[in-house]
């Protein structure tokens, strides 16, 4: 077999695993068991498929996947009747994320109270703020706060992003939070206006960039 | 909330930003500034050939590039097609024959999602996306997985690797 041949044989190997190719038997049987048991499905295929492109061995994408309907059960079974709602992937799969980042049963009964539709990308947002080294009180009222806003979702999608960049900027998680909680209660300045000025040499001012649009 | 910018650095060879922002800054066809957001930032990959968002600024001290990411800027919440955007993508490859972005919104399908070459090594994709969280990484020449090492955010994909997030 030539090298081009070979070549052109690994770049197409992955292809069968995209979207609307079935899964082999063992991760379709994982699939069928999550359907079965009333767990989402779709993050669950994604994951396969995932793995799948990335050449990772089935056995080992089997293992990822029952780790994820071992996740999602648990969940499941803690949130209840408030997991039945029409954003029930979302949320589930933003508990898993949180349950499995550190953030506490009551903290996370606490933040499902959030709106439908708002809550599931809270708890993600958790997740990702307790990775980064937040508090859990810090990440819980960070989240709260965001998901009460007038645009919880775009406040939602700054949140952890926003908490990224101070962290990376050398700031303390602890004093990244009182920063981000500061600039959502004043509503006026940058999120970044405390980071160092050698990493912000190009900051644009958002007043001008964005006329009335600024933070709030 | 209105626009937001984010700042990282990394650090980069003298010039490679500034080609950076002249080959790849291109908008796309139907490009509309005021209703949707470009996220931008730059980042470097030694030796490997990697992934980058575009670069957008430099920092007077030596080797440290500014990077800027804009949040949405467009419109109001509410229904997900309100609050799509482009995303721009710029991966510095300079090994590569092609680079590709795969990620959770198009099944993780190497093919979907070509960047195109645009000089210099570089790498550019525009993607429109709905309001999401979604997870992603760069493919080089069709089997080298790489993650973005500009994104602000990254998770553990579960088989070793670290995806890149992008939250729109």
């Amino acid at each position: 077999m030539s090298s081009r041949l070979l070549a052109l044989l690994i770049f197409l190997a992955p292809s069968w695993a995209w979207a609307g190719e079935p899964l082999p038997d063992p991760l379709r049987a994982a699939v069928a068991t999550a359907e079965e048991e009333g767990l989402p499905v779709a993050a669950l295929e994604s994951k396969a498929r995932e793995g799948l492109a990335k050449g990772v061995e089935p056995a080992r994408i089997q293992a990822v996947l029952e780790q994820m309907m071992t996740d999602l059960a648990a969940v499941d079974a803690l949130l209840g009747e408030a997991a039945r709602g029409p954003d029930r992937e979302a949320l589930l799969l933003g508990a898993a994320a949180a349950r499995t980042a550190g953030l506490s049963d009551p903290s996370l009964r606490l933040l499902v109270q959030a709106p439908v539709g708002v809550r599931g990308r809270g708890l993600q947002s958790a997740a990702d703020l307790l990775r980064l080294g937040f508090s859990e009180g810090d990440a819980v009222a960070l989240v709260r706060r965001a998901c009460s806003a007038d645009e919880p979702l775009r406040a939602l999608a700054g949140l952890a992003t926003n908490a990224s960049l101070l962290v990376a900027s050398g700031l303390a998680p602890s004093t990244a939070a009182e920063q981000l909680s500061s600039q959502e209660n004043a509503g006026r300045d940058h999120p970044l206006a405390n980071v160092p000025p050698q990493s912000r040499s190009d900051l644009p001012d958002p007043a001008q960039d964005s006329p009335g649009k600024g933070p709030k | 909330m209105g626009v937001e910018r984010h700042l990282l650095t990394h650090r980069a060879p003298d010039g490679l930003l500034e080609r950076a922002i002249r080959r790849a800054a291109l908008p796309a066809p139907g490009w509309r500034p005021r209703s949707v957001a470009l996220a931008v930032a730059a980042s470097l990959l030694a030796g490997l050939g990697g992934g980058a968002l575009l670069a957008r600024g430099r920092s007077p001290q030596a080797e440290t590039i500014t990077v800027t990411l804009a949040a949405p800027a467009g419109t109001t919440t509410g229904a997900p097609a309100d609050t799509s955007q482009i995303v721009h993508l710029v991966c510095q490859a300079p090994e590569a024959g092609s680079v590709a972005i795969a990620g959770s919104w198009n099944g993780w399908n190497v093919a979907s999602e070509p960047m195109r070459s645009v000089g210099d090594g570089l790498f550019a994709a525009d993607l429109r996306l709905p309001a999401g969280r979604y997870e992603y990484m760069f493919v080089v020449d069709g089997a080298r997985w790489i993650p973005d090492p500009a994104a602000p955010l990254g998770v553990d994909d579960g088989f070793g690797r670290r995806n890149s997030v992008i939250e729109i």
